[in-house]
């Protein structure tokens, strides 16, 4: 929810009488930023997930790979398909990252496949990582016209710096029953510097 | 009746020949077998062209089904001493009636060996005369094998070899015109379209002693037809006059040229329908049962592009300067079609296939103007490459240029050699080669569907396989030669070799050990590392014999690159130069069915050296496909998506297992 809304929000419970709840806390900053492109009918573009925050104030998911007390930010982010059109039947996508900013953990195909489906993830080299979700035979597909969670992938982070994940976009596709390549544009996005 | 039956009959039925040779033949097909194909209109005109007469393929072994299949030699016969040089024949003929009253004169040769039997095969109501030979006797002994005659002429003394004679043989009657069992008819009366094939009115000749012979025995001919002066008459040849000589029309026509002996002859006559093909240098004229149809006009505008694109690949005109028929055959005939001299014949029934498939049949039929009439091989029992093999590739190309010019060419063709490919995996790979060395048979069931893996499948794709290998422009410039070396002369596919060795500079005899003589699919490797200024490749395969690939080099840009590289040893390594980031190295998909090409990278599918989503993508809607290939029609088939790269096991079925593979291998990348 964007700041201003927020507000507005708090200015009216607050006049409506003194014995209101508190409102809850604003949500933490985003993991991550799609990047700003021009406007296209069909995309697939990555989308930061917030959070869930934790009883302590902790965000959930982090973790202390190296047992230092630290623990390792997880970013995760949605991979969303829209406008796409009404019958996806299989997605393959590649994307690169600086490996020694952030370091890959696992990718799980969203409920718009089927249970038949073959999903795949590898990180082939440091830093690039290749995906499959794929319906399998024949069949419609499914009806990515509208915003359509594909995916979600998620990260640690390995330092403050910001990182930068990007699609190869000459070896990302989606594809319809037929395999017949849709038409679309790829945005990847960026975990922000803390 | 049995093959065996036949045999006995005759040696009963006529003084065995002083020199009989038994001719094994293998048992007729158990009715069942063919039965579901023999209906299959691409099936029948296969065998029909397979077995140039019905009838007396029926006499060697006829449990055929119904829709009478002529079942083929499918022993390659002795040797035969016969050489026939010249036939003259005078006919009178009532089409409506039947009644007969002609002679032949027939003049031959003993080649290489004593000869001291001919036999005819023609109408079982005719009958012959007084039959004589020049300085020698003539004894004859003949049998009826409904609807067939058989006459056997002993010369006494044999000739000896180099020794000619002239035989005369009168005969007369009325035509049975009767079917053969399962259906056949070699003759059909009446006043309208009346159909007089060989074996009817025209004696079919063959060698007592080797009648499975099909080695390349050429002669020229002379015909003259005598019918009433109210009929039409078309026949097989060249029409050198007509005249109408009181309430008869006589017209004569000229074989000029050595046409094989076992080559279909034919007459047309009553009230043909006739209409002129326009833009041929040539009179051109298409002959059908009156009154005309749809399909008429259709098969006249096709005729001029069909014929022009013939004589394209023949590389010169087609030397039948007097004139050319075309004939639809009405379906009720029963003849599937053929070509014979300066005539193409092709049943009507043929329309059921949708005009696509019937202009490219006739493309086909019209093809063998050259490659079987005009340039036949030296045995057809040994080799169909250059007849069936160049009709086949022809009619391929002529549907491209027709009707697919808008395609990629080398996509087109990947696409319609691939059923044929997968036809020859189900159900060829014990084939033999295309070319029968010397002493090798072709098999004892070679039935329908694989003579026509056999015959018409494998011998395409190893044309044009040869034709990637070579080039496009020196493989039309061989063809071009072949038909002036072999222009009525029979030709082996050696003779293609030899000419296309000289004009590439290069020995094609690895080539044509691998798939013409021979039956490889070599498995080759390809690997490549892209490099400033193109691409370093690398190319593995198991032995050290030459090869050639076309490769195609796929840039970032999308553009396609093409280069040929020769394969000498085992590994070959070579830079290809490209204005662009090489992306994919593969070779043509025109080599596939006869080069196992992969990738050096398991589970590399698209040859970009990396396995990822595209890799699998390409292959994981196609689960469940199966490639169903018990019909072998794999030829009409023109739009098969079964993709044998995603045939992991080789099964010709698409499954989990096989997805399973190729995901095992997922996610192999280069290091940046």
């Amino acid at each position: 929810m964007k700041r201003a809304p927020a507000i507005l929000l708090f200015v009216l419970v607050a006049g409506c009488g003194s014995d209101a709840p508190a409102p809850p806390a604003p949500p933490p900053p985003a993991d991550f930023t799609t990047d700003e492109a021009p406007p296209a009918d069909s995309v697939v573009f990555l989308r930061g997930r917030p959070r869930p925050a934790r009883g302590d104030g902790a965000q959930e998911g982090d973790r202390d790979p190296d047992g230092d007390g630290v623990e390792a930010e997880r970013v995760t982010v949605d991979v969303v398909a829209r406008g796409v059109g009404p019958s996806v039947h299989g997605a393959a996508f590649r994307l690169r990252w600086e490996p020694e900013k952030l370091g890959f953990v696992e990718a799980r195909a969203g409920e718009a496949w089927s249970s038949r489906a073959l999903t795949l993830a590898r990180e082939g080299i440091p830093g690039e990582l290749v995906v499959t979700w794929t319906e399998k035979g024949t069949g419609d597909g499914f009806d990515a016209t509208g915003e359509t969670l594909l995916g979600a992938l998620t990260f640690t982070r390995k330092s403050r710096d910001g990182a930068a994940i990007a699609f190869r976009a000459d070896r990302s596709t989606l594809r319809d029953p037929s395999g017949r390549a849709l038409t679309v544009a790829w945005r990847g996005g960026r975990v922000p510097a803390r | 009746m049995r093959a065996s039956i036949w045999l006995s009959s005759l040696a009963f039925a006529l003084a065995p020949p002083a020199t009989a040779s038994p001719v094994a033949l293998a048992p007729p097909p158990a009715p069942g077998d063919d039965d579901v194909l023999s209906s299959h209109l691409l099936h029948r005109l296969v065998e029909r062209e397979r077995s140039p007469l019905h009838v007396r393929a029926g006499l060697l072994g006829s449990h055929v089904p119904p829709a009478a299949i002529p079942r083929p030699p499918f022993v390659r016969g002795t040797g035969s001493a016969l050489d026939c040089e010249h036939a003259t024949h005078d006919i009178t003929l009532d089409p409506t009636t039947g009644a007969t009253n002609a002679t032949v004169e027939l003049r031959v040769k003993a080649a290489r060996a004593p000869l001291g039997s001919i036999s005819f095969a023609l109408d079982a109501g005719l009958e012959p005369g007084t039959i004589t030979a020049t300085d020698r006797d003539a004894s004859i002994a003949q049998a009826v094998f409904a609807p067939t005659r058989i006459v056997r002429v002993d010369l006494t003394p044999a000739l000896e070899a180099g020794e000619e004679t002239v035989i005369t043989m009168p005969y007369s009657g009325t035509l049975s015109c009767a079917s053969a069992e399962g259906g056949a008819v070699v003759c059909s009366k009446g006043a309208d379209f009346s159909y007089f094939a060989h074996q009817s009115i025209f004696p079919y000749v063959f060698d007592t002693d080797a009648p499975n012979s099909f080695v390349f025995d050429g002669l020229t001919r002379d015909i003259v037809l005598r019918v009433p002066a109210e009929h039409d008459v078309v026949a097989t040849g060249q029409k050198v006059a007509e005249t109408i000589e009181g309430s008869t029309r006589v017209s004569r026509w000229a074989i000029d040229r050595p046409l094989s002996r076992v080559v279909g002859l034919y007459a047309f006559a009553g009230r043909l329908g006739l209409l002129p093909v326009g833009g041929r240098r040539v009179p051109t004229t298409l002959v059908f049962p009156a009154p005309k149809k749809a399909i008429d006009q259709s098969l006249v505008a096709w005729s001029t592009p069909a014929l022009d694109f013939v004589e394209a690949v023949g590389g010169s005109r087609l030397p039948f300067d007097r004139g050319l028929s075309l004939v639809r055959l009405p379906q009720t005939i029963g003849d599937p079609g053929t070509a014979t001299f300066g005539m193409t014949l092709l049943s009507d029934s043929y329309a059921r296939t949708g005009d696509l498939m019937y202009e490219e049949t006739w493309a086909h039929e019209n093809a063998h103007l050259f490659w079987g009439i005009v340039a036949p091989e030296t045995d057809s029992n040994e080799s169909r490459l250059m007849s069936e093999g160049m009709a086949t590739l022809t009619e391929l190309d002529y549907t491209f240029g027709r009707h697919f010019a808008s395609e990629d060419r080398d996509l087109y063709l990947a696409r319609r050699l691939l059923p044929m490919g997968l036809d020859l995996r189900a159900r060829g790979k014990d084939l033999p080669p295309v070319q029968l060395l010397p002493g090798t048979e072709v098999p004892d069931d070679f039935r329908t569907r694989r003579y026509t893996l056999w015959a018409y499948y494998r011998t395409a794709i190893t044309l044009d396989h040869l034709r990637v290998t070579v080039g496009e422009e020196l493989f039309a410039r061989a063809l071009g030669l072949y038909v002036a070396r072999c222009s009525f002369v029979g030709c082996r596919p050696d003779v293609l070799r030899e000419i296309a060795s000289a004009e590439s500079d290069k020995d094609l005899g690895p080539f044509f050990e691998r798939w013409v003589t021979g039956k490889e699919r070599p498995r080759v490797l390809v690997g490549f590392t892209p490099a400033d200024g193109g691409a370093d490749v690398v190319l593995t395969k198991d032995d050290d014999r030459p090869m050639t690939l076309e490769l195609w080099l796929t840039l970032a840009d999308g553009a396609r690159m093409k280069r040929h590289v020769d394969l000498g040893p085992r590994t070959t390594r070579v830079h290809l130069d490209a204005p662009a980031a090489v992306a994919h190295v593969a070779a043509s998909p025109r080599h596939d069915v006869l080069v196992d090409v992969r990738s050096r990278v398991d589970g590399d599918l698209d040859f970009d050296g990396e396995t990822d989503g595209f890799d699998v993508l390409r292959c994981a809607r196609l689960v469940g496909r199966r490639y169903d290939g018990s019909s072998s029609t794999g030829l009409w088939n023109l739009g098969e998506t079964f993709d044998p790269r995603c045939d992991v096991n080789d099964d010709l079925t698409i499954d989990d297992d096989d997805l399973a593979a190729i995901a095992a291998e997922f996610g192999k990348l280069r290091a940046r």
